[in-house]
């Protein structure tokens, strides 16, 4: 196959694997909040697929390498699909915890969902479209925005932390649950690093200088 | 490369054609006349030759040799010839102009060599003696066969050869001047032939660029006119299908972006070539930016990517069912259908979004209502028959039993009552919506309102609830007065139901431009979220438990709701978990 078709299919198999990803973020936060054990299952099982593909991706990138060896703009392009598709499994998998959550909070009524938890689900939610919107339109700007919000969802983690454990004195009884919560919280804390990451790798795409760890 | 220009193309050999005839013709015809005059000078010279031969035969027949020199001398001078006379041997004998002591053997020379052969004999050469290009004729004096004198006689050509210079010169300058007017008519003529083709090419340039109303001005000469009116007449058929083309792509755009069906047109690459608006808002995409991208990149949806796939290579149209997570999940019907040209060649294929959320929803309220109905009205029918059996069983003669058990069952057939009652008027206000029977008229909306809030009043006081009014006597509205005040009692009786003891229920209206409002807000627990969409809902119950309990049929809500969209009006809840909830009545004022 050509070179530059090559190319063209790998990102378009990046593409299907970010769709996946983040369909089932937004299935698994979902499931969290109408407490809805038949979709907590869908994403887990939907999970073997991320990882199916992401192995593809991962091979045909190799495949690209060690064919074509690709030089400036390709190579960057290669090198970031490699990261990103790192970054999109790690995605799918903590989606997949979360989901594992939100098959026990579906047994544990009791607890509400609280605020700061759609909260966090919807600005990680909207980073990761943010990321991917940015990656399908090579927009630096949009990338930009993604690594801003990253700090708005490190300071509703800390929030939760808080409350979390306020309630815990409170509420005894529910530790089990109330746990659950909190590691939802750092599970999306995690997504919406991950978002960063994929940001900066679309950053680096398009101006081939590395942004990560700038002030 | 730099193109010719055109005028170069048959200037220059039509150019070159005239210079060179004109050579030709200079270069013939000065030969010719030069050739003439020669000749005519060489037998001119041997006349004289021929002359001078009879005198000399004389001289040397009587052997007056000596005189030789002399006679040469005059003949010379008389002819305005040179006359050489010269011995057999080569020796000269006499000469018109030199000394014949002085000059050198003659015998070499072509034309005495030839003559002392016995012929004429002639030559052009460069004299030894003159310096000049001459010309020379030699005739031999015999007695009895034997060559024993030659006369020559020579005339210097410069003469000659000035005139043939002079003609020549006249030519070339004639020529020149020939030349130039050629150049000029050339030119004044490749003006005359390139005017036209640059208009139209002018004209070529504007249709290319869009500006089909340009038209090439007129031409005198029949093939550029043609030409010219063809290009227009091509321009006006191209302008003409332009149009039809935009209007055909205007019209179909109307179609598709009017279309409630969502429509996405693909290649075989998966680039979207078409999605119209519906289909774009379903995925929440910019319809116009999706346009040229491939499906991954303009729909981050794995189903519609499958499906789009499976459409472009089944030969079959496909069929599919999706649902498109967002805020308000949409399940969305797909067919799928490959586009062939008009060779039959598959180009891609076209994927129909048929959004059947509501038809969904609509299935099940009816199942839902279905399944509803048949287990309201047979719980207390269940209840009856139990105790209408223990009754008859014997328990009929048991006066304490009996009177509980018929309590019992009254209640229960007071509550089938209830539910039919209900059920007959929620269908009869909702085919009086549909058909438009309700009667309206307009009137003052409080003492609506009071008879309201007093139906409920002694409910209200068994639970030590209190009922707030607020509303302002003057406000009028277009209205079935038996109807909304059915509606807003029904809100009541919810809102005291679930009411905790010593809270209040506000019933307030508020005025907008258009609208106006009746809220009836409770200080209950409130209403989870997954249950507000579906709370209108025949038989929906929050807690299925308490409701039956409380002695609700289950239908208030749905009577309200159907109250008040035979109004024309819109019904909403509002409600926090913890700190109670409000239902809005909205209805336009006019």
């Amino acid at each position: 196959m050509i070179f530059f078709r090559e190319i063209e299919h790998l990102k378009k198999k990046l593409l299907t694997l970010s769709a996946l990803v983040e369909e089932d973020l937004k299935d698994a936060l979902k499931a969290i909040r109408t407490r809805d054990k038949r979709l907590a299952e869908e994403v887990i099982s939907a999970d073997n697929e991320i990882d199916s593909m992401e192995i593809e991706v991962e091979e045909d990138c190799l495949k690209i390498l060690a064919l074509h060896q690709p030089v400036a703009r390709d190579l960057r392009f290669i090198i970031a699909v490699l990261k990103m598709n790192n970054d999109l499994e790690r995605i799918g998998d903590l989606a997949l915890n979360i989901a594992e959550r939100a098959l026990f909070l579906a047994d544990h009524r009791e607890i509400e969902i609280p605020e700061q938890i759609s909260m966090l689900a919807d600005k990680t939610g909207t980073m990761l479209k943010k990321c991917l919107d940015a990656l399908v339109t090579l927009d630096e700007k949009l990338a930009a925005e993604v690594c801003a919000l990253d700090d708005e969802v490190d300071a509703i983690h800390s929030e939760m932390y808080d409350f979390i454990k306020k309630e815990i004195i409170r509420t005894p009884a529910h530790i089990d649950g109330l746990l659950g919560l909190l590691s939802v919280s750092r599970y999306l804390e995690r997504i919406a690093d991950h978002a960063t990451n994929i940001a900066e790798d679309v950053m680096y795409l398009v101006q081939g200088e590395i942004m990560r760890h700038r002030l | 490369m730099r193109k010719k220009r055109l005028i170069w193309r048959f200037a220059l050999p039509f150019f070159t054609l005239t210079v060179a005839a004109l050579f030709i013709f200079t270069w013939y015809s000065t030969s010719t006349m030069k050739e003439r005059y020669f000749e005519h000078v060489r037998v001119d010279l041997l006349a004289r030759a021929h002359l001078v031969q009879v005198e000399i035969a004389e001289l040397l027949v009587s052997g007056r040799l000596a005189e030789v020199p002399e006679i040469c001398n005059r003949l010379g001078r008389l002819a305005s010839t040179r006359i050489t006379i010269i011995a057999a041997d080569g020796t000269v004998l006499g000469d018109s102009m030199e000394d014949p002591k002085a000059m050198e053997n003659h015998r070499e020379r072509p034309e005495i060599a030839e003559a002392l052969e016995g012929r004429d004999g002639n030559s052009i050469r460069y004299s030894r003696t003159t310096g000049i290009n001459t010309m020379y004729a030699a005739a031999p004096v015999a007695v009895d066969g034997t060559v024993r004198l030659v006369i020559r006689t020579a005339l210097p050509l410069s003469s000659v050869e000035e005139s043939i210079a002079d003609l020549r010169t006249r030519l070339i300058i004639g020529g020149l001047l020939i030349t130039l007017l050629v150049a000029a008519m050339i030119f004044v003529l490749a003006r005359r032939l390139t005017r036209p083709i640059d208009s139209i090419r002018t004209g070529a340039e504007q249709y290319a660029a869009g500006n089909l109303a340009f038209r090439i001005p007129k031409d005198e000469s029949a093939e550029f006119g043609a030409l010219a009116d063809a290009l227009t007449a091509m321009a006006q058929q191209l302008d003409e299908r332009f149009r039809t083309i935009m209007q055909q792509r205007n019209e179909q755009d109307a179609v598709l972006s009017s279309m409630i069906e969502g429509v996405i047109a693909i290649d075989r690459e998966e680039r979207a070539l078409d999605m119209n608006t519906a289909a774009a808002t379903l995925f929440g995409v910019d319809a116009d930016g999706a346009k040229g991208l491939h499906l991954q990149e303009a729909v981050r949806n794995t189903d519609i990517q499958r499906f789009a796939t499976v459409a472009l290579t089944s030969p079959e149209p496909a069929e599919g069912f999706m649902i498109v997570r967002g805020a308000e999940d949409r399940q969305l019907q797909l067919h799928g259908a490959q586009l062939r040209d008009g060779s039959g060649r598959g180009i891609g294929a076209v994927v129909v979004l048929h959004d059947v959320t509501r038809l969904r929803r609509l299935e099940t309220l009816r199942r839902d209502f279905v399944a509803n109905v048949s287990h309201e009205l047979k719980t207390p029918v269940t209840s009856i028959k139990g105790f209408v059996e223990t009754l008859l069983d014997g328990a009929a003669d048991e006066p304490e039993h009996r009177d509980r058990f018929l309590a019992i069952i009254a209640k229960e057939a007071e509550r089938l009552h209830h539910i039919i009652e209900d059920l007959l008027s929620l269908s009869r206000i909702e085919q009086e919506g549909e058909r438009g029977d309700v009667a309206f008229e307009s009137a003052l909306l409080r003492p609506v309102l009071e008879s309201a809030v007093e139906s409920r009043d002694t409910m209200a006081k068994e639970r030590g609830v209190t009922v707030t009014l607020e509303c302002d006597p003057q406000i009028a509205v277009r209205m079935n007065a038996h109807l909304l005040e059915e509606a807003v009692s029904n809100l009541i009786d919810n809102a005291v139901k679930y009411s905790a003891e010593n809270r209040t229920v506000d019933v307030a209206v508020t005025v907008a431009d258009a609208t106006l409002t009746i809220a009836v807000r409770d200080r209950g627990p409130g209403i989870p979220g997954e249950h507000l969409p579906r709370l209108f809902e025949r038989f929906y119950r929050v807690d299925r438990a308490r409701d039956r309990r409380s002695g609700s049929t289950g239908l208030g809500l749905a009577i309200a709701k159907h109250i008040v969209q035979a109004h024309g009006g819109t019904i909403a809840v509002e409600s926090t978990l913890g700190e109670g909830s409000s239902f809005l009545i909205t209805l336009p004022r006019k």
